[in-house]
């Protein structure tokens, strides 16, 4: 790695961190200064937070290849209701996550 | 006075093995990711401890692996960094979003919980940060992100050290891997999503299936971020 690479990932660095540190900052000081209750506004950034969850979670999903192979679709798909399922009746985000890579892994052997 | 310190030390001290603790799930998603930066890292002819510097200092996995591809592409650093960080440009809408949720008064910690708050990081946040004491919330997330950092920054360290053992060995792993984050990030949505926001986060999921079925991948979070709210206040209206 040369000088200017270096350079450039502590240049991305930097930007990466203020584009974290900057908005929440800023939100944090503009929520001191009102009282508890809940506005519209709150609730639009609660809803826009979980719709960013909904796009990540459909981003990570390799979705060209849902359209062409069937099976890896039915993988997908089976191993989904399978996390909701055990999220759902444990309430245990570490669980629903192994649980889910593992019925992934074997779905791909059989499907 | 001395005893009032040693208490919020605890306190501290417990939020943070909790959230440490929480991230379990997020190393689970981070490590055959990470595994697999420090792979394409060296393949695109970064050494050893420059892969892992790149991880290091930025903490980001989509800029990550476009930053090495564009660099393995030829493409200058200047124009890579500038990419990198459009790419990085949906964090702006994560502080507004998390603020909702943190009920802390002490913002001391704020610039070094900043560092970590990447997508998984602020998902995980967002569904669990209000069952959090909010004199602890920071510590919490603190601990969260060591987690998180960490096994990102090991399992770089992995990917780019053992590179030709992981490569004889990781097809059949990465393929069952490859659920992880979608597996993480569905058990965030279902611990957050209830009747009166499943229709328009389900309107937003599908706007941003179709974004990236344009190959419009950069858009599709911030056009979520706006829809989801948008179908939120029609419906109201409606009501």
């Amino acid at each position: 790695m040369n000088f200017t690479e270096f350079t450039g990932i502590i240049v991305i660095g930097i930007g990466t961190y203020l584009l974290r540190y900057l908005p929440l900052k800023a939100s944090i000081l503009r929520s001191n200064g009102k009282d508890n209750k809940k506005d519209i506004t709150t609730n639009i950034f609660e809803i826009a937070g979980i719709s960013i969850v909904a796009s990540l979670f459909v981003s990570s999903i390799d979705i060209p290849q849902i359209c062409e192979n069937f099976p890896y679709f039915l993988n997908v798909c089976i191993s989904s209701v399978i996390v909701i399922l055990i999220c759902s009746k444990w309430k245990n985000p570490g669980l629903s996550v192994i649980v889910g890579i593992i019925s992934f892994a074997i779905l791909g052997f059989i499907l | 006075m001395f005893l009032f310190f040693q208490s919020v030390y605890r306190e501290a001290l417990k939020g943070y093995f909790k959230g440490l603790a929480d991230s379990f799930p997020i190393v689970l998603g981070y490590f055959p990711v990470g595994i697999a930066f420090g792979i394409a890292a060296k393949e695109a002819g970064f050494s050893d401890i420059g892969a892992v510097l790149i991880s290091v200092f930025i903490f980001a996995g989509a800029s990550q692996f476009a930053l090495v591809g564009m660099m393995a592409g030829g493409i200058s650093v200047l124009f890579a960094s500038f990419i990198c960080l459009a790419l990085n440009a949906r964090h702006l809408v994560y502080g507004p979003s998390l603020s909702t949720k943190l009920k802390t008064g002490n913002n001391r910690f704020l610039p070094v919980v900043s560092f970590g708050l990447t997508d998984e990081v602020f998902s995980t946040s967002l569904s669990k940060i209000e069952e959090i004491d909010k004199n602890t919330q920071m510590a919490w997330m603190f601990g969260l992100e060591t987690g998180a950092y960490f096994t990102w920054v090991s399992a770089t360290w992995i990917g780019a050290f053992s590179r030709d053992i992981v490569i004889q060995y990781l097809p059949a792993l990465k393929s069952s891997l490859s659920f992880s984050l979608p597996a993480l990030f569905l058990t965030l949505l279902v611990s957050m999503v209830d009747r009166n926001t499943f229709f328009p986060v389900l309107v937003s999921a599908l706007i941003s299936i179709l974004f990236i079925e344009f190959n419009l991948n950069a858009y599709a979070l911030p056009a979520a971020s706006v829809t989801g709210p948008g179908v939120w206040v029609l419906l109201r209206k409606i009501r």
